[in-house]
């Protein structure tokens, strides 16, 4: 197709992602913070076409924001003030723990192969920075497993995409998360109010979750939780005995009849993902449920397509 | 535990198809690299005890499903007398099949090895134990291919009792013999003995064709009376020895009652067990067992008794018949029907008659004709076992009782005379003791003799009871008289009073041991007079008396007393004076009784002589001395019937035609004694009447120890031979005496007399002189015609019917056990009819007739079933291996050296049913509580499908390829 070499990173942004999130604008519910005009409600009053209110004008600001209106009834140099459209600080926080690493028969391909649900945060991260970079936003990378792997500011230059999208690509699944602990980490990094995408399956227990979940609403940053999980975590659908491996490498092998525990893990699985959701609802959070199985495009378009439609 | 088709017991490999089946699930597991191991792994911390469980169990069925169903083939049995108790074992060694089975699903390492290790315990415990049974019961099922084979019938009158289906015990076990006959394996040999009272051997030898034995086997019937099978299985030893085979076997169809097998007397069954030993391979004791009924309905007439033993015409007597229910439901049978001889008696009703309950009718009756009488009993009680509602008792009636007083003191006035009471008390009416008969059939008949006399006494043996009134002493020829005269059955009734010589009484011994009950001490005198004491009166004698208020003896007084100092063996003290000494002893005595009172019975000694109980009192010693001797018509039922006659023979008279054996001999028979005076007569038809020779030989039996003369009366020539010695040689007529003697009492020594005649009169007399004795002829009693080493000879034949109403050959026998009159073939109970031979008429005056009726008693307790227990067998077991089988199968399976027992197949089989219909549910169970999460889905979607705004955004985005 194109002649230009295209680098390997740029492989999680492929031409159809970028071409739907070209067609996309991500709406920020909260009052953003940010360095740049974009579409988003600022809490600073800007220049914009809501007015809000007049101040004098001081020498630095842009005379066309005069009103001349007033100017002319009393004299006096005000300057019109509106509530700005600000640009919004975009923290995507990607969960490389072990557990991440699985791949299901059943998940979507892309590329050619099964996508694991890492692949699948990857995806995701990487068409979200895109989204938001691309509308002026700007946009950071945390990635955790037990730790803080790495950390890139939220930035709004089209060159910061490509750090994100090298950083991502770079990651690799690694040890176990404790996504609780690593998340109150990543919530105190991240300075400035803005919008904060954990893409995680969370598996850690529930209540350490919530509570650094919490550690983020109380920052004032508005949480979107992409939940990834593949099909077979949620159906178990196996029949004969496995040797289950633990990819998070704590526990040892488990040799066991999948039937016979079938009901009561998806009992837990299923309280688990209620539990997540509840707690989402709780703090205003988006919940996204993505399902390794749907294809990305998909996952993309029904959770952007609900919160615009949610936005108007 | 041991196995009809053990390689069968490779099945059991099918035990680790479901183990394997389980280790290839467990090792096909695909390893797969998983995220959410943190809900794994609750679930399984949650899940895990209870998943083993079900995982255990169902391995734990499916391996016990297969090893059941292996052991089921290899059909299993438990040979009798199995010491391993299978019944616990075996579940034991299929728990371990199931343990070692879920061992291999058990999650943890160390237990998994715990429970392995417990069930290869179990495992190896219970092929020990098959190992262990089989080496134990190796030889017993050894097959040894053809044998000789006993089959004992038993034939007893319990056998008839129907069994399901109406079919007679009996009938049932010929049908199973006939089987086992038809189907035992090739060479077998067969010989048949049908056990009744006494055993037939229906066929001696074994016989090899089949044909024959089951011709011999049809034709068989059931004989009544008991099974003795004691002697049964000894003739069947007998029969086996006689067979070519080596292995042996003795198979006894039986309803397994314990009478007949001689369980009382371990010695017979030590002897069997070395007549068993004695054989080429011990045989096996195979009993095949046709038990009664559990409900039974029977009555028995269980005895017929007399309140006397002697009955005469002139008084009534109480007949007593008991009648028992031995069975298990009360019956009510119609009344009971007796008749005596011809004459029919009053029918007596008897009521209802509880399980094991027993009822005594008692009725009086005069026996109107002396001789031996017939009470018969019939009871109709529509019951299962008919043969034993009739009973049959002979009652000697007897016309006289001679009995012989001997006076102590005939010299007093009458009511100082020791025996005048007595005989007064005897024959109580006035013209009887003058000698004329009050009426003619008066019973008793005393005879009153002055004791100096007693030495010139002729006929002591008529009398049936001798009376010693106050007698001092005996001379010694007399004595040692009067002591073989009671032992050979007489009655001896001494009256110890004042004038006696204890000495004498004291050492006086005789062929029965010491002739008194008691050793008499010094003569005791109480001036205010000693009582018998009623509550004392335990002898049989003395039942009438012990009432105080029927009888007057307690008010008795006497004077005086002789002391007892001490019993004898053998004599027991029958009365007590109120001060505890003794009033009355008796002692059996030989064939004979003895009774002693140790007061006399005169005017002097007190006044018990003027009691109103004094005549009954002498009545009932003096009928219950002569209740002894005689011949017992009623016989139990062993073997053969046979009568003890009286007296002892003779001896075998060989009669030849010529003076030497060249002309054959004319005649042999016995002659009682030989006090021959043939004048010029032949001694028998077609000899001569000079020039011949008769040979007598046989036994002397001596009735006392000591020196004994013989004289013989000749005419012509003869010589006696004692002990081999020539003693006398007479060539010439006349008469001679030997020297003494010395002969053993009861010690029969050979005796022979060769005597010739050569012309003109013919005289043959032989007398002896037995130490203090006179010569005279030599008794019958004394003589014994046995020959050589015989241990009997038949010495008159004659014929009776038995209670069948078939025909029997009689044999008068002499043997060293005196004179019996036997009836070939068994002794079934009943009435028999027997023809007294005409050799015997004299001598057996007292029964009166040429036909006799003889009683083979009916055991009661043939009636009353009860079963070999297990002591009894246990008892056989340590002579015989003996072996119970359940039916002919088990027989024939023993025979062809399969053996056999209790199989198992049948309930392993069924448990294999019952743990597959287990297995199949509980896996249904399980994977359908394991399924139930199919279902399940977890909620993990966007709710909302995407936006069609968005879509309609999207179109023109390029599709990835």
């Amino acid at each position: 197709m194109s002649s230009i070499e295209v680098p390997d990173s740029m492989k999680l942004l492929p031409e159809e992602t970028m071409g739907i999130m070209r067609r996309l604008e991500w709406l920020a519910r909260k009052r953003m913070q940010g360095t740049l005009t974009g579409k988003h409600t600022s809490p600073d009053k800007g220049f914009s076409v809501e007015f809000a209110e007049h101040r004098e004008y001081t020498p630095g600001d842009d005379p066309r924001n005069l009103d001349w209106r007033v100017m002319a009834k009393s004299d006096r140099n005000v300057i019109k003030q509106y509530i700005e459209e600000t640009n919004l600080r975009v923290t995507i926080a990607v969960d490389t723990s072990g557990s991440m690493a699985f791949e299901g028969d059943e998940a979507a391909e892309v590329d050619g192969k099964a996508m694991s649900k890492f692949a699948c945060a990857r995806y995701l991260a990487a068409a979200l920075s895109y989204l938001f970079i691309k509308q002026g936003d700007a946009a950071g990378l945390v990635t955790f497993d037990s730790q803080v792997r790495s950390y890139l500011r939220a930035g709004s230059r089209p060159s910061h995409l490509r750090r994100i999208v090298e950083t991502l690509h770079e990651a690799e699944p690694g040890e176990d998360t404790k996504v609780g602990n690593v998340l109150h980490e990543v919530a105190e990094r991240i300075h400035k109010r803005g919008l904060v995408i954990l893409i995680s399956d969370f598996f850690d227990d529930p209540q350490a979750i919530i509570e650094s979940l919490h550690h983020f609403d109380f920052r004032q940053h508005e949480l979107v939780l992409l939940h990834v999980l593949a099909d077979e975590e949620l159906t178990f659908p196996f029949k004969s005995f496995q040797r289950f491996r633990d990819l998070e490498g704590v526990e040892s092998m488990l040799r066991i009849d999948p039937q016979a525990v079938r009901a009561a893990y998806l009992e837990k699985v299923r309280t688990f993902i209620k539990s997540m959701e509840t707690a989402s609802g709780k703090l205003q959070a988006d919940y996204v449920p993505v399902n390794t199985k749907t294809p990305l495009r998909d996952s993309l378009l029904r959770y952007l397509g609900r919160r615009m439609h949610a936005r108007r | 535990m041991l196995f009809l088709n053990p390689w069968l017991l490779i099945g059991l490999a099918g035990v680790l198809v479901p183990i394997i089946l389980h280790m290839m699930r467990r090792q096909s597991a695909k390893p797969l690299d998983w995220g959410a191991m943190r809900f794994l792994f609750d679930t399984v911390a949650m899940r895990r005890r209870r998943m083993e469980w079900e995982d255990m169990l169902l391995m734990a069925a499916r391996c016990l499903l297969i090893a059941l169903l292996a052991l089921a083939l290899a059909r299993p049995f438990v040979p009798p007398d199995s010491t391993v108790p299978w019944i616990f074992v075996l579940p034991l060694a299929l728990l371990g099949v199931g343990a070692l089975g879920a061992s291999f699903v058990l999650g943890k390492v160390s237990s998994r090895w715990l429970v392995r290790g417990i069930a290869m315990l179990l495992l190896f415990a219970g092929v020990a134990l098959v190992l262990f049974e089989r080496q134990l019961n190796l030889a017993r099922f050894q097959n040894t291919g053809s044998r000789d084979i006993a089959l004992v019938i038993d034939a007893s009158s319990s056998m008839e009792i129907p069994g399901p289906a109406g079919k007679k015990s009996f009938d049932r076990a010929i049908e199973e013999a006939i089987t086992l006959v038809k189907e035992a394996p090739r060479g077998s040999a067969f010989s048949v003995i049908l056990g009744g009272p006494a055993p037939d051997a229906v066929t001696g030898a074994p016989l090899t064709h089949r044909a024959d034995v089951i011709k011999v086997l049809e034709e068989l019937l059931p004989v009544g009376g008991p099974f003795r099978a004691h002697d049964a299985l000894g003739v069947s030893l007998l029969n086996l020895e006689k067979g070519y085979h080596r292995a042996k076997e003795i198979v006894v169809f039986t309803d397994s009652q314990r009478l007949g097998w001689r369980l009382d007397s371990p010695s017979a069954w030590t002897n069997f067990g070395d007549a068993v030993k004695g054989l080429p391979s011990p045989p096996k004791l195979m009993v095949r067992s046709f038990p009664p009924p559990e409900a039974l309905r029977n009555v028995a007439i269980s005895g017929i008794e007399l309140s006397r033993d002697v009955v005469g015409t002139d008084r009534e007597a109480t007949i007593r018949i008991t009648v028992e229910n031995t069975g298990t439901e009360a019956v009510t049978p119609e009344p009971l029907e007796v008749t005596v001889g011809e004459q029919v008696l009053e029918s007596a009703a008897i009521g209802q008659l509880a399980p094991g309950q027993e009822e005594t009718i008692e009725m009086r009756h005069l026996f109107k004709e002396s001789g031996p009488t017939v009470v018969k009993a019939v009871l109709d009680a529509g019951d299962d076992l008919p043969l034993d509602d009739v009973r049959e008792r002979v009652v000697t009636v007897k016309r006289r009782l001679p009995i012989l007083l001997v006076d102590g003191n005939p010299s007093g006035g009458f009511f100082e005379r020791a025996a005048g009471f007595t005989a007064l008390a005897l024959a109580p009416s006035p013209e009887l003791v003058e000698g004329n008969q009050a009426s003619d059939n008066y019973l008793m008949e005393p005879m009153v003799l002055p004791a100096p006399e007693i030495t010139t006494l002729k006929d002591l043996e008529r009398h049936k009871v001798v009376v010693l009134a106050d007698v001092a002493r005996l001379p010694r020829a007399v004595a040692d008289r009067v002591a073989a005269y009671v032992a050979n059955g007489g009655g001896l009734l001494i009256l110890a009073g004042p004038r006696i010589d204890e000495v004498f009484y004291n050492s006086w011994d005789g062929p029965g041991g010491a002739v008194s009950p008691v050793t008499l001490g010094s003569l005791r005198t109480d001036t205010e007079g000693i009582q018998p004491a009623p509550s004392t009166f335990d002898h049989e004698t003395l039942v009438l008396f012990k009432d105080e208020r029927k009888s007057d003896l307690g008010k008795a007084s006497l004077s005086g007393f002789r002391a007892v100092t001490e019993r004898r063996d053998g004599g027991s003290i029958a009365a007590s004076y109120s001060n505890g000494e003794p009033f009355l002893a008796g002692r059996n005595y030989g064939k004979g009784r003895v009774l002693l009172a140790t007061s006399g019975f005169d005017v002097r000694t007190g006044n018990l002589t003027t009691r109103q109980s004094f005549v009954p009192l002498v009545h009932e010693l003096v009928t219950w001395l002569a209740g002894a001797g005689g011949v017992e018509l009623n016989i139990d039922a062993n073997w053969q019937p046979a009568l003890a006659l009286p007296g002892g023979g003779g001896l075998k008279g060989t009669y030849f035609r010529a003076m030497d054996e060249s002309r054959g001999i004319a005649i042999e028979r016995v002659d009682p004694t030989i006090q021959f005076d043939w004048k010029d007569q032949q001694p028998y038809k077609g000899m001569n009447r000079d020039r011949f020779q008769i040979l007598w030989e046989g036994h002397l039996v001596p009735p006392v120890s000591g020196n004994y003369r013989f004289r013989m009366e000749v005419d012509d020539k003869a010589t006696l031979k004692i002990d081999g010695r020539t003693v006398m040689r007479m060539v010439s007529q006349g008469q001679r005496e030997s020297g003494e003697i010395k002969l053993e009492a009861g010690t029969p020594v050979p005796i022979s007399l060769t005597y010739q005649e050569e012309y003109s009169y013919a005289v043959m007399k032989l007398f002896w002189q037995i130490p203090g004795g006179e010569m005279k002829i030599i008794p019958s009693q004394a003589l014994l015609p046995l020959t050589g080493n015989r241990e009997k000879e038949i010495v008159a034949r004659g014929t009776a019917v038995d209670p069948r109403g078939q025909e029997r050959k009689v044999n008068v026998s002499v043997g060293r056990r005196g004179r019996l009159l036997e009836l070939e073939g068994a002794a079934i109970p009943g009435l028999y009819e027997v023809n007294i031979p005409d050799q015997l008429g004299e001598e057996l005056e007292e029964l009166e007739g040429s036909k006799v009726p003889l009683v083979v008693r009916r055991d009661v307790r043939e009636s009353r079933l009860l079963p070999l227990g297990e002591d009894d067998k246990a008892l056989i077991r340590k002579s015989i291996d003996l072996v119970e089988a359940r039916n002919v199968t088990d027989l024939l399976a023993i025979l062809s050296g399969k053996g056999f027992g209790k199989e198992l197949w049948k309930f392993l089989a069924v448990a294999a049913f019952f743990l597959l219909l287990l297995e199949v549910a509980l896996a249904r169970w399980i994977s359908k509580s394991r399924r139930s999460a199919e279902d399940v889905k977890v909620e993990f979607e966007e709710k909302s499908g995407p936006d069609p705004e968005i879509l309609e955004r999207m179109k023109g985005v390029r599709k990835a390829e």
